[in-house]
């Protein structure tokens, strides 16, 4: 019996050793990957960091990432500007741990999160976004169970082709670059600016699902609200861009969400829902993702907005 | 909870741990501690249901003895139905209400009658097929004087609810496991470590090949219209090896399991791919279930005497009652059919009983007529897979359609399967590979269940080692047991 149980506590141990080498020998440097869309967290924090506040920082989902001409908002407010918006996926508590973390005095936060954002999103993608940006480790939490998941599975999984592929010579496939979804569509503020063509076909507006449910985000939403105000920091809230049909089809429910916010939640809100609905040719492949065109006459909104409210010059 | 859960991982060393140190030399408290093992196994799923399994090993305790005590024949037939109407009963509730409420009101429907059945929005207790059986075997096997019943209702108990076999099998009898609850257990190394290398290679099975070929199989039987007839053949092929080694793979950790505390199952499974003919198939799928049915359905029901006629009778309804058994829909039934209708020209022949050994017995390779006949049989199983895979019957029947079809010419492409976290061509050549070892271990227990015996430790120890550690990098997304739903 005790013969039994110190061979199995040593080959556990004897997994977890040659498990640790093989995730160690390459791990998160030279994984791929950081030259796809996530990719562009490490741009934009490096250059949020590199501008002196006052800022104005958008946050949200993609809608922001694809929704916001930061260039025309800072030449309209002589503000910087930095769009962090990337990936509804992250989930809200992560976006908002990130603008605690890069949020300075007497910075503008603009947050356009789309309805009903996940709280928590996908794993998946925090812990990959984990990989290509360490710090984002500290914008959400891992339980034991996600742990020894990705040291035995996930983290494997990526090191062991890597391994290989360094014993072998075989050349690591990049990320292709020339793709919407890749870092390079990104403008040095944020945005995603890449010239989409040919226009996608508008499928997604069948797909669109926007249950009710009790609002996950007010809470997360009012928090982040008193830790601005505690550190001298103005908060807005917009409501994201959403195509014209895809409105139409749950514009009542749209205003039950609405009604729930200007009721619960003590953050500034700039406009109402139908002032963010765009016709359904300004948009690419969601129902939330503009093209170019489009977020140009969304960052003349979004500047109107901003002056009503004393934003910049 | 699931085999393949971090929860079981902590799970089983806790109780493994407590049985032997503390409790090795007290049958009692083994048998208690695993009664209660079992019971929080169980409840961690749904501590609701866990009434349910307490009721039902209650009344088949009771009624078991009061079936022995009976002087009459009449009152033992009496505690027998009783028992036989309420086991039942359940099933049919909780499994086959729906089902039944909704083929009668669409035959209603046929000839203009309107109906309206409530519909019982019920989720099925996970197991209840399973240990509904145990509990009807102990039943009928009392009646018959097989077995005499215990008065012991913690090992009564235990017999219905071992956490190893409770939800998904294998079927016990009471004649078998019985006594074995009943007697002394020793710690035996080689039991225990042979136990590991089952649970080990039942989670090669579940995890690298069930897993992997599930997504294929799931990404073309749900997009069927989609793909040309070659890839819904190769995905009709990924299903057949994803319930084999799904179910299998269950059935492994699950000896393996019951290994580790000195207690040996009955075999579910003996390399069934390896079948020349459907009967030897039958013989070596599911054996427990199978086995269950011949003995408490087909022989009572006459078997193989009596007129060609009632033969054929007989096969075709424990055939459909197995199908029926899986689910509660009429791809279930139509896969039973089918497989009877397989049958049919063995019985008609008397060749039914033409295979019994294993193939090329003590042969490295086959002759050519076993590699043909092997062929032919799996075949005809991956063609009954599609039924037992399809949403309803008319996605059965586009999907064969789609299969014969001209584009069975048109050669798979890589495209064709995008989208599955494992390279296709690395599923393909893991079941090429997982084949030649289940070949190569086709003569004993479990595949593995030799290799290595012989060699150094340090090489055996790699041999494992590589085994985890392909678990780990081949691991897919996580699918559910296929058999958890039955």
């Amino acid at each position: 019996m005790k013969k039994l149980i110190l061979n199995c506590l040593f080959f556990v141990l004897l997994v977890v050793l040659l498990v640790f080498v093989m995730n160690r020998n390459y791990f998160p440097t030279k994984a791929m990957g950081s030259d796809g869309y996530l990719g562009a967290m490490v741009d934009k924090h490096a250059y949020a960091e590199k501008l002196t506040s006052p800022r104005i920082i958008f946050c949200g989902g993609s809608n922001v990432a694809f929704g916001t001409d930061s260039k025309s908002i800072q030449n309209a407010t002589g503000l910087p500007v930095v769009n962090m918006g990337l990936n509804a996926s992250l989930g809200l508590d992560f976006m908002l741990n990130e603008l605690r973390d890069i949020a300075r005095p007497n910075d503008i936060i603009v947050i356009s999160p789309e309805y009903y954002l996940s709280v928590y999103g996908d794993y998946k993608f925090k812990k990959e976004a984990q990989r290509i940006y360490p710090p984002a480790g500290k914008y959400f939490k891992q339980t034991p169970a996600q742990f020894l998941h990705d040291f035995f599975i996930n983290d494997l999984q990526k090191n062991f082709f890597i391994t290989f592929s360094h014993f072998t010579g075989h050349q690591i496939r990049h990320f292709p670059t020339n793709v919407v979804y890749s870092r390079g569509s990104f403008n040095q503020n944020g945005d995603v600016v890449r010239n989409f063509a040919p226009h996608p076909s508008h499928d997604f507006l069948k797909k669109f699902v926007l249950d009710y449910q009790k609002n996950p985000d007010i809470p997360l939403l009012n928090d982040f609200k008193s830790f601005a105000d505690a550190h001298h920091i103005r908060v807005y809230f917009i409501y994201p861009s959403l195509d014209q049909l895809a409105y139409n089809a749950k514009s009542k429910l749209i205003a039950s969400i609405d009604a729930e916010f200007r009721k619960n939640m003590s953050i500034t809100m700039l406009n109402h829902p139908e002032d963010s609905v765009l016709p359904d040719s300004l948009f690419y492949d969601t129902e939330y993702h503009l093209i170019p065109q489009g977020s140009r006459l969304r960052g003349q909104q979004i500047i109107k907005l901003l002056k009503q409210n004393g934003v910049g010059k | 909870m699931l085999f393949n859960s971090l929860s079981f991982a902590v799970f089983l060393p806790i109780v493994f741990i407590l049985y032997w140190l503390i409790g090795s030399k007290h049958l009692r408290f083994q048998n208690v501690l695993l009664l209660v093992a079992s019971y929080f196994f169980y409840a961690f799923w749904d501590y609701r249901f866990l009434f349910l399994l307490m009721f039902s090993t209650f009344l088949d305790y009771s009624t078991g003895i009061k079936v022995h005590e009976a002087e009459s024949k009449a009152l033992k037939k009496f505690w027998l139905w009783l028992s036989v109407i309420i086991n039942l009963g359940f099933l049919c509730v909780f499994k086959y209400y729906n089902f039944f409420t909704d083929s009668f009101a669409a035959l209603l429907s046929g000839f203009g009658f309107r109906s309206n059945f409530g519909v019982i929005d019920v989720v099925l207790p996970v197991g209840i097929s399973f240990y509904t059986f145990h509990g009807l075997s102990y039943i009928f096997d009392i009646y018959k004087k097989r077995i005499e019943p215990t008065k012991n209702f913690v090992d009564y108990s235990l017999f219905v609810s071992f956490f190893p076999l409770l939800v998904a099998g294998p079927i016990e009898r009471a004649t078998h496991l019985l006594p074995q609850i009943k007697a002394k257990r020793e710690f035996s190394y080689t039991t225990a470590t042979d136990g590991l290398r089952q649970i080990m290679w039942g989670l090669f099975k579940k995890i690298v090949i069930a897993d992997n070929c599930a997504e294929y199989a799931n990404m073309v039987f749900n997009n069927y219209t989609h793909y040309p007839g070659s890839v819904l053949a190769m995905g009709a092929v990924f299903f057949a090896f994803q319930i084999y080694c799904d179910f299998s793979g269950y059935s492994d950790i699950a000896l393996g399991t019951a290994r580790l505390f000195g207690i040996e199952l009955i075999r579910n499974f003996a390399f069934p791919y390896f079948s020349r003919d459907i009967a030897e198939f039958w013989r070596r799928w599911h054996i427990s279930l199978s086995s269950w049915f011949r003995d408490y359905l087909y022989i009572p029901l006459g078997g193989s005497k009596g007129s060609k006629l009632n033969q054929v009778r007989n096969i075709f309804i424990i055939f459909i009652v197995s199908g029926l058994w899986h689910g509660a829909s009429w791809t279930f039934i139509a896969w039973g059919a089918l497989n009877a209708l397989y049958f049919m020209p063995l019985l008609l022949l008397k060749r039914n009983r033409n295979n019994i050994e294993t193939v090329a017995q003590g042969k490295l390779l086959p002759r050519l007529t076993d590699v043909l006949k092997m062929s032919l049989t799996f075949t005809l199983t991956v063609f009954a897979w599609i039924f037992f895979r399809a949403e309803d019957i008319p996605h059965a029947f586009s999907y064969i359609s789609g299969i014969f079809s001209r584009s069975i010419l048109v050669l798979p492409t890589g495209e064709s399967f995008m989208g599955g976290t494992v390279n296709v061509g690395a599923v393909i050549v893991l079941v090429v590979l997982f084949t030649v070892v289940e070949w190569i271990g086709r003569e004993h227990q479990f595949a593995i269940a030799k290799t290595g015996l012989g060699w150094p430790k340090p090489v055996r120890w790699v041999f494992y080692l590589s085994v985890v550690v392909c678990i780990f990098y081949f691991t897919g997304v996580s699918q559910q047991f296929v058999y958890f739903q039955f």
